[in-house]
């Protein structure tokens, strides 16, 4: 989780959804669900992720920073590394 | 419940085949549960994997510093002087030789290369090649009859660490953290410093099918100098990029995330592993640093591990690291001298310059131990993979420098501290050393001894995987009793 080649990749995955401007934050939250976990976010997950962006942010990190530490969380998820 | 759970847990019913299984199966595993359950020691009820647990009875040692010698020390020029080696150097074995490493015809019996000198009050010998550890002799409990099967070093460390050799298993710390859990949340509770990575690499500190929770951590390992270790001892623990609040809350939602992902399969035990090591990982960051500040010891302390000479500097760095992890209650720690003593051939140039590099370090933690109190309940261990025959290696004779072939069938380890006798020989070999004969203390012997050392019951330390019970041991090893203090 803390290693660089794991820093980059939910870098490059945070870029991809911000550059994406047909996203809302929403769209941006299932993206990465379908991108990572290969499924849909469920609407709770949704809000929570979403509530998680912004908390992030009110910690002092920019946007990019906040997606970022959030596809690092789906990264690392046990979802992520485990087959079920 | 929460809703969300609830929402998952109905769509999980429908798709889930591994669920209804396991619903299926329910009625058959509640059973065998709750047999297990009357007839386990005292469990700890926490979901905690490393919590400490009670042993089965009173503990002599409380923790292991496990000192190995990667490649096989000579016993007969360290531990195990043989009379007759004197006598019949230069003469053909007198044996039919068992199965060997080294190919062609056995060369003769060579006599002990280096003089023995009786030490202590004990007046155990030990040659030449140590005499700082020979200076801690009254400590010692030196084990003349070692053995075991490999006799390639693959198959020689697999079996000194994991009982096993042909299928994969739980290494020795494993099975002790599962067993005691650990007493500091802040440090894991089994380190291996400067491990092999060759010869079964992490299967040595692995726990197989025990859960991931009770493997080794490796610090660096033996291709690293310390140098380079300590820049980041423990690979991945620090996070640069983020401040200490947005990792915790980062860390937050990914255990929530995880936490709901595990209630839904019904908290596998590796899903519950990994959930703890991360929660492990940040306490680290605010403890180990500071655990590995072997600078801050002071210069006397240093220079008895002889971290002061560049000769000993990287295994007395070795041996001073593990004894501030065994101070702060670390339950298992490894220090690997590797992969050295293989001499085949240039053993007169080649033993005493590796025993040089661990002879004042090992000889400093012994008494640095025991000046802080800590032997008692520390056991020390040291041990290569194997002994090297009392013969030559043949080819000796054809020009190349002389040396000599590994020996799994009767060697020399020794043990200090941690409820064994100290000043105490136990056990001894054939009269040229190559075969244990008396009081054989044939590996699974020895981890048996090592539990039991530890408060464990080498019957009872059992694990059920793929449909029956498994036990460091499986189904040999006795109890050295001879060796309690």
């Amino acid at each position: 989780m803390n290693s660089q080649f794991v820093a980059e990749r939910a870098q490059n995955l945070a870029k991809q959804i911000l550059d994406n401007a047909s996203l809302d934050s929403a769209g941006r939250v299932r993206a990465l669900y379908q991108k990572i976990l290969n499924r849909q976010a469920m609407p709770l997950e949704i809000d929570g992720s979403l509530s998680y962006i912004e908390g992030f942010q009110k910690r002092g990190a920019s946007l990019q920073d906040a997606w970022t530490s959030f596809s690092r969380i789906l990264l690392a998820s046990n979802e992520y590394i485990y087959l079920d | 419940m929460d809703p969300l759970l609830k929402r998952i847990r109905e769509q999980e019913r429908h798709i889930s085949r591994r669920g209804a299984l396991r619903a299926a199966a329910c009625g058959f595993g509640a059973l065998g549960l709750a047999d297990l359950l009357s007839a386990a020691p005292a469990v700890n009820s926490t979901t905690d994997p490393l919590a400490p647990k009670l042993p089965h009875f009173p503990a002599k040692a409380k923790r292991v510093i496990f000192l190995f010698m990667h490649g096989g020390v000579s016993h007969v020029d360290s531990f195990d002087p043989k009379e007759r080696l004197y006598r019949d150097n230069g003469k053909p074995l007198p044996i039919k030789r068992p199965l060997a490493f080294a190919e062609g015809e056995p060369g003769a019996l060579v006599k002990p290369l280096w003089d023995y000198k009786n030490y202590g009050q004990s007046g155990i010998p030990v040659s030449d090649l140590f005499p700082h550890i020979g200076s801690c002799a009254d400590d010692l409990c030196v084990i003349r009859s070692m053995c075991g099967e490999g006799v390639d070093h693959g198959a020689a460390l697999l079996q000194t660490f994991t009982g096993m050799s042909n299928v994969v298993r739980p290494s020795m710390g494993s099975w002790v953290v599962y067993g005691l859990g650990t007493e500091n949340k802040n440090l894991p509770g089994y380190v291996t410093i400067k491990p092999a990575l060759s010869h079964g690499g992490s299967k040595n500190w692995g726990s197989a099918f025990l859960p991931g929770a009770y493997q080794g951590t490796a610090i660096g390992n033996a291709g690293m100098s310390v140098q380079d270790i300590k820049g980041e001892p423990i690979e991945y623990l620090s996070q640069k990029n983020l401040s200490s609040d947005q990792q915790r809350y980062e860390l937050d939602m990914l255990q929530s995330i995880n936490r709901r992902h595990a209630e839904i399969r019904h908290n596998d035990r590796n899903l519950e592993a990994r959930i703890q090591s991360f929660e492990l990982a940040f306490r680290m960051q605010a403890q180990a640093p500071e655990a590995f500040e072997v600078e801050k010891e002071s210069e006397a302390t240093k220079k008895l591990y002889g971290l002061d000479d560049e000769v000993t500097r990287d295994f007395g760095w070795q041996c001073l690291l593990a004894r501030r992890l065994a101070e702060r209650d670390v339950r298992y720690i490894q220090c690997t001298h590797s992969y050295k003593w293989d001499q085949h051939s240039d053993i007169l140039e080649k033993h005493p310059a590796n025993a040089k590099e661990v002879d004042k370090p090992i000889a400093g933690l012994l008494t640095d131990l025991k000046a802080r109190g800590l032997l008692k309940d520390t056991l020390v261990i040291w041990a290569g993979e194997f002994g090297r025959t009392p013969v030559s290696q043949a080819g000796a004779a054809a020009g190349q420098k002389f040396g000599r072939d590994h020996d799994p069938y009767g060697y020399s380890i020794w043990m200090a501290g941690g409820g064994v006798k100290g000043g105490y020989i136990y056990g001894a070999t054939d009269d040229i050393g190559y075969f244990a004969v008396e009081d054989r203390m044939h590996i699974h012997d020895f981890h048996a001894t090592v539990l039991h050392l530890m408060g464990l019951d080498h019957t009872r330390l059992t694990y059920n995987y793929s449909g029956r019970d498994f036990r460091l041991t499986d189904v040999a090893g006795v109890v050295a009793t001879k060796i309690i203090a």
